[in-house]
């Protein structure tokens, strides 16, 4: 039977912050750029890994309905998300109203403020958000064994992009399979 | 990416010099006055850049939001707010009050290259919003003037030098940058935050 929208969702589908997560072609990458890091003496923090796509689909219909006014009833359907987004009065009648109601409180419980995307390659398990510290003039391995002293952050992207591990400038914790 | 360093501003050194200088007197033998404790505050707020009078609200939660500041506040001071996501706030509005040191940062700070983790804090609304948003704190008495969809300029009374905000999504965060204006018009780069916003979203910054 299917659960009604609401809060009770927002805790189902977390945020993995583990890079067995990851897709495995992408997890050999990261995984080995993390240990060239971590044995060169810098520090890695990671926040996040997969973001499931059932998850995204939650988050992304939510702020539609309870911000964009999206009909609960033209939400399509995911396999593996049982969700009831239409709600109905004790006649059967449809009560749009507490669709909205419920999809606010999910909204507040993932502290959506910008309309999420339903896809990225964080719901793709191609990417991964980490925190490197403690690096600046650290000699690390790349991916073919050469040790390099990196000094910036533009070398420690090079770095990176030897292991597969590519940076999105942009948005500072951000490394992906492709830049994306 | 912009990077900014903090440096010491000509109003500091001119304060620091005229505290110096009124401290000299009283070894000198000019008997010593007694500062009140609100003029000491005023000495001190007025030797601050202006731009230490902005910081970053992350109310995403409202029953526990974060921030950064330029500067820390002594505890407990309210701060008000200026909401930066959708809707947007057309004037501060009362109050938020920091509390102690977060025990894990979101929120990244640039130094130089690298974006660490900023100095961020809990903190507690005097009266909670009902919905949670992204926004800036400011000192009071603060006049915004929102110049464009991703730029506030902000100013007081009691000072000159104007403070340039420009914000903006990337690919899952926000970007927020805060510059200072010098007597030549020109802008000085004193902050750049980054808040993670959990989801990827419609980027809107502009290319760098």
């Amino acid at each position: 039977m299917a659960d009604s929208s609401g809060s009770v969702w927002v805790a189902r589908f977390p945020t993995s912050n583990q890079t067995s997560d990851l897709i495995a072609s992408f997890r050999t990458k990261v995984e080995s750029f993390i240990a060239a890091l971590q044995a060169g003496g810098a520090s890695v923090s990671i926040s996040a890994t997969l973001r499931p796509p059932k998850r995204a689909y939650l988050m992304h219909y939510a702020w539609r309905i309870a911000r964009e006014n999206l009909d609960a009833a033209t939400v399509p359907a995911m396999a593996g998300v049982d969700i009831e987004w239409v709600h109905r009065g004790a006649t059967g009648a449809v009560n749009a109203g507490a669709a909205r109601v419920a999809a606010n409180q999910m909204v507040a419980g993932y502290s959506i403020v910008y309309a999420p995307a339903l896809t990225s390659r964080h719901s793709e398990g191609r990417a991964i958000d980490m925190t490197i510290t403690n690096y600046s003039g650290k000699a690390f391995n790349n991916a073919t064994g050469t040790s390099t002293t990196v000094n910036t952050a533009a070398q420690l992207h090079a770095l990176g992009a030897t292991y597969g591990v590519y940076k999105l400038v942009s948005d500072p914790p951000h490394w992906s399979d492709d830049g994306h | 990416m912009a990077t900014e360093r903090r440096t010491p501003r000509r109003p500091a050194v001119l304060a620091l010099v005229g505290l110096l200088f009124s401290g000299m007197a009283a070894h000198a033998g000019t008997p010593p006055t007694a500062q009140p404790a609100g003029q000491t505050a005023q000495v001190a707020q007025a030797a601050q850049a202006v731009s230490s009078r902005v910081g970053l609200l992350d109310a995403r939660r409202p029953d526990a939001p974060r921030l950064v500041m330029a500067t820390p506040q002594p505890d407990g001071e309210p701060q008000h707010y200026l909401r930066l996501s959708p809707p947007m706030g057309k004037k501060p509005e009362c109050c938020v009050q920091p509390g102690v040191a977060a025990q894990e940062a979101s929120i990244l700070q640039y130094r130089g290259e690298d974006a660490v983790p900023a100095d961020e804090r809990e903190a507690q609304f005097q009266k909670a919003p009902e919905e949670g948003f992204v926004g800036l704190l400011l000192q009071k008495n603060a006049v915004v003037t929102r110049t464009t969809a991703h730029r506030i300029v902000l100013r007081w009374p009691d000072r000159k030098a104007r403070v340039r905000v420009d914000h903006c999504l990337s690919s899952e965060g926000m970007h927020v940058k805060i510059a200072e204006s010098g007597a030549k018009g020109q802008w000085t780069p004193k902050a750049h935050y980054y808040l993670p916003l959990g989801s990827d979203v419609a980027a809107d910054c502009p290319p760098s």
